[in-house]
C-alpha cells in the first residue's frame, strides 16, 4: 500500500470554537492509482491534501506513506519526505517569478542535494516530457497559463516522487487548457505514477479512476470508475 | 549554488531599488566610512608626529610656559596653567644655563609667523625663529652659505637673519644673498647665512623658516612674549637626569614649595609622543562609540528591510518548504541576502572613507595612510552585522508554517 490513513483528524481551534476540518478519515491508496477528491466548499479537501502531502500533521490518527509512519515527524524530516516522495501541483502554479522555467523545475533537486550537472539534465528531461523544451529559458510572465501549469507539473515530476498531489490544477485555466492539462496527467498516470487530485468539476473528475467525495471532513462516497 | 542565489537576490534588490538599498545601508556606510577615514588620517598623523619629533633629536627637551597638548587632554589643567604659570623670560634662560649640569646646551627660543620679502619677491607664513647662539648645536641647521648668528649679534640685538632653503630660493632665484637686506614684516634684516635644503616630511616643507637673534625677536615682537628654553642633554642616557635638574631649578627659580605643582611644562619628545597617543586613543574611543551607534542603527534598519523582504516573499518561502527546503536552507537563503547587503554597505563605506581621507590630505597638510587592518575590520564588522541582524528575519521565515505561507497573498 502506498498510502494508508487510519482515523485521521485535523482540528482547528479558533477562539473557543473547534473546527473539525478533517473529522476521521480511513483511506488506502495503492501505487499507480488515479484518485479525484470532490466535495462542497469547506468539506476539508485541501486540509486532507495538506495532510497527505506532509505539509501539515494530523491532530489525531496515523498516516503511513510508503510503509513509513509520518504522522509524528519533525519539520525537517517532513521536509525531506516532501522532497523525495511528493510532487505538488497548485491551482495558482506557484512558480518563482524571477526564475526561468528550467530554474523553477530544478528547485526541488537543489533541496535534494543533487549536483548541478544532473539537475540540468533532469530538468531538461522533464521539460521535454511536458513539451516545453523550447520554453526552458522563459520566465513565468512570458508563458501562458497552461504552459505555466506544465512547468509546475514538470517541477512536481522532477524528483520522481511516489505520489503527485494536485489541488484544483485546472481551477485557474480555461476549459480547453484544462483538458490539455488533464491529458498530460493521463500520460503521467499511464507511465506508472500515482495521482491524487482535488477538483470541483465532474468532467475533470471523470479523468480519474477513483472518486472520493468528502462531506464535513468525512468520506461520504468512494467509488472506482474503471 | 545557494550562496550565489542569495547574493543574486540581494544584488537584484539593490539594482531594482537603489535609493531604498542606499538608505538601508546608510548606517553601515557611515559607520565604515568614518572608521576608515579617521583611522587613515590618525595613522598618517601618527607617522608625522613620530617623524617630526624624532627629527628634533630625542635628547632635546623644552621648558615651556604651558603644554598646548594639555588643551586637548586636560582642558581644566590647561586653563589653570594659563592663569597661573608665569611667563618664561630671557633672564630665566641665563639662570638655567648654570644649573643643569647634565646639559650640554641651554638655549632661548621664540617663534612667530611673518611675511619675508626682498624687493618684489615675497614669501608668506614663514616661521620666524628667535634663537640664542646655541641653536646650531641643538637643531638640525647645517649651513649652505655664510655663517650662523653670533653671540655678540644676539647680545646687541642686531638685525641679522639666517634663511631657510625655501626662503632663499624664492627670494634669491639667482645671486648671492649674503649681506643683502631683506624685510621680515616691515623690519630690515641683513642676511648672514643660508641653511641647506632640509627636504620635506610627509609633504610638508622643512625649509620655511628664518633664524634671527632672540633679543632682536623680542624687540620686534614685544618683550612680553613668553619664550621657550631648549635644553640638550649631554647624552641620551642623561636625559632623565637633565629633566630632573631642570625641574628642580625651575621650581627654585619660581619659589615653589614642595607641595605645590609645577608652574611650567617640560616637553620631551617621549612625552610628546605619549601625549599624541593619549589624544589619538581618545579620538579612537569617541570614534568607536559613534561608529557603534551608526552600525547598530544600520543593523536595525537592515533587519527591518529583511523583515519586509520576508513578508513580501512569504508565499515563496511556503513554496520552497513544500518542495523540500529545510529550516537551515531558508535561514541560509536570507542570511546570505542580508550579509551581501551589509557587505555592500561596508564596501561602499570603505571606498568613500578612503576618498574622504584622500581629499582631506590633498586640501590640508594632513597625511594619510591605508591601514590594511581597517579594511579587514570594516568587512568583518559589516559581515557580522549582516549575520546578527539577518538572523531574526531569517529564522522568522524558516519557522513559517508551510500551509499558511503557501496561502498568503
Ligand atoms: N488554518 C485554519 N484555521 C481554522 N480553520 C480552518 C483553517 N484551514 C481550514 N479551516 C477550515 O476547515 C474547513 C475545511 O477547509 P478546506 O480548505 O479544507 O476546505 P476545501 O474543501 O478545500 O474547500 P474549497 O473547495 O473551498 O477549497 C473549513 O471550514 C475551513 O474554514
Ligand atoms: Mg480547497
Amino acid at each position: 500500500m502506498l498510502i494508508k490513513v487510519r482515523d485521521v483528524k485535523k482540528i482547528y481551534e479558533v477562539g473557543i470554537q473547534k473546527i473539525e476540518a478533517v473529522a476521521g478519515i480511513d483511506l488506502e491508496i495503492d501505487r499507480n492509482e488515479y484518485v479525484a477528491i470532490m466535495g462542497p466548499s469547506g468539506s476539508g479537501k485541501s486540509t486532507f491534501m495538506n495532510l497527505l502531502g506532509c505539509l501539515d500533521t494530523p491532530s489525531a490518527g496515523d498516516y503511513w506513506l510508503n510503509g513509513k509512519e509520518v504522522s509524528n515527524l519533525s519539520d525537517d524530516e517532513l521536509a525531506r519526505i516532501r522532497n523525495r516522495e511528493i510532487g505538488f501541483v497548485f491551482q495558482t502554479f506557484n512558480l518563482l517569478p524571477r526564475a526561468t522555467a528550467a530554474q523553477n523545475v530544478e528547485l526541488p533537486l537543489i533541496y535534494g542535494g543533487i549536483s548541478a550537472d544532473e539537475r540540468r539534465d533532469r530538468a531538461a528531461e522533464v521539460l521535454e516530457s511536458v513539451g516545453l523544451t523550447d520554453r526552458a529559458k522563459h520566465r513565468p510572465n512570458e508563458l501562458s497559463g497552461g504552459q505555466r501549469q506544465r512547468v509546475a507539473i514538470a517541477r512536481a515530476m522532477v524528483n520522481r516522487p511516489s505520489i503527485i498531489l494536485a489541488d484544483e490544477p485546472t481551477g485557474n485555466l480555461d476549459s480547453k487548457t484544462g483538458i490539455e492539462i488533464m491529458s498530460l496527467f493521463d500520460t503521467i498516470h499511464a507511465a506508472g505514477n500515482t495521482i491524487v487530485m482535488v477538483t470541483h468539476e465532474e468532467h475533470i473528475a471523470d479523468y480519474a479512476k477513483r472518486v472520493i467525495r468528502l462531506l464535513d471532513g468525512k468520506i461520504e462516497e468512494d467509488i472506482r470508475t474503471d | 549554488m545557494q550562496i550565489f542565489q542569495g547574493m543574486n537576490i540581494a544584488l537584484r534588490a539593490l539594482h531594482e531599488n537603489k535609493l531604498r538599498t542606499f538608505l538601508t545601508l546608510l548606517g553601515n556606510i557611515v559607520g565604515t566610512m568614518s572608521v576608515i577615514a579617521v583611522v587613515s588620517l590618525i595613522g598618517g598623523i601618527d607617522d608625522y608626529v613620530k617623524e617630526k619629533v624624532a627629527g628634533e633629536g630625542s635628547n632635546v627637551f623644552t621648558i615651556e610656559r604651558f603644554n598646548f597638548f594639555e588643551a586637548i587632554t586636560d582642558l581644566d589643567a590647561f586653563l589653570e596653567a594659563i592663569a597661573r604659570n608665569p611667563r618664561i623670560k630671557l633672564s630665566d634662560v641665563e639662570y638655567m644655563r648654570e644649573r643643569i649640569p647634565s646639559a650640554s646646551y641651554v638655549a632661548a627660543a621664540a617663534s612667530s609667523d611673518a611675511q619675508v620679502s626682498y624687493r618684489d619677491e615675497w614669501v608668506d607664513r614663514i616661521s620666524i625663529r628667535g634663537r640664542s647662539e646655541e641653536y646650531p648645536m641643538i637643531e638640525d641647521a647645517p649651513l649652505f652659505l655664510g655663517r650662523h648668528i653670533s653671540r655678540l649679534e644676539d647680545q646687541k640685538s642686531v638685525s641679522v637673519a639666517v634663511l631657510g632653503w625655501e626662503v632663499y630660493t624664492r627670494l634669491f632665484p639667482r645671486g648671492d644673498p649674503l649681506g643683502t637686506r631683506i624685510k621680515i614684516g616691515r623690519k630690515h634684516f641683513t642676511v648672514t647665512g643660508v641653511v641647506e635644503d632640509l627636504g620635506t616630511v610627509l609633504g610638508e616643507s622643512k625649509n620655511r623658516f628664518v633664524y634671527i637673534p632672540v633679543n632682536t625677536f623680542l624687540k620686534t615682537y614685544g618683550a612680553r612674549t613668553s619664550i621657550e628654553i631648549k635644553v640638550k642633554a649631554a647624552d641620551i642616557t642623561l636625559l632623565d637626569q637633565a629633566v630632573d635638574e631642570a625641574t628642580m631649578a625651575m621650581r627654585i627659580r619660581h619659589g615653589l614649595r614642595p607641595m605645590e605643582d609645577d608652574d611650567f611644562a617640560i616637553v620631551t619628545s617621549e612625552n610628546l609622543i605619549s601625549l599624541w597617543e593619549k589624544i589619538s586613543t581618545s579620538i579612537f574611543n569617541a570614534l568607536i562609540f559613534i561608529v557603534s551607534i551608526a552600525l547598530v542603527v544600520g543593523g536595525v534598519v537592515l533587519m527591518n528591510v529583511m523583515l519586509v523582504s520576508v513578508t513580501e516573499r512569504t508565499k515563496e518561502v511556503g513554496l520552497r518548504k513544500a518542495l523540500g527546503a529545510r529550516k537551515a536552507n531558508i535561514i541560509w537563503q536570507f542570511i546570505v541576502e542580508s550579509v551581501t547587503l551589509s557587505l555592500i554597505g561596508g564596501i561602499i563605506g570603505i571606498l568613500t572613507g578612503f576618498s574622504i581621507a584622500a581629499i582631506i590630505s590633498i586640501v590640508s597638510p594632513l597625511p594619510y595612510v591605508v591601514a590594511p587592518w581597517s579594511i579587514a575590520a570594516g568587512l568583518i564588522v559589516t559581515f557580522i552585522i549582516g549575520i546578527v541582524f539577518g538572523t531574526y528575519p531569517a529564522s522568522k521565515a524558516a519557522n513559517l508554517d508551510p500551509v499558511v505561507a503557501l496561502h498568503s497573498e
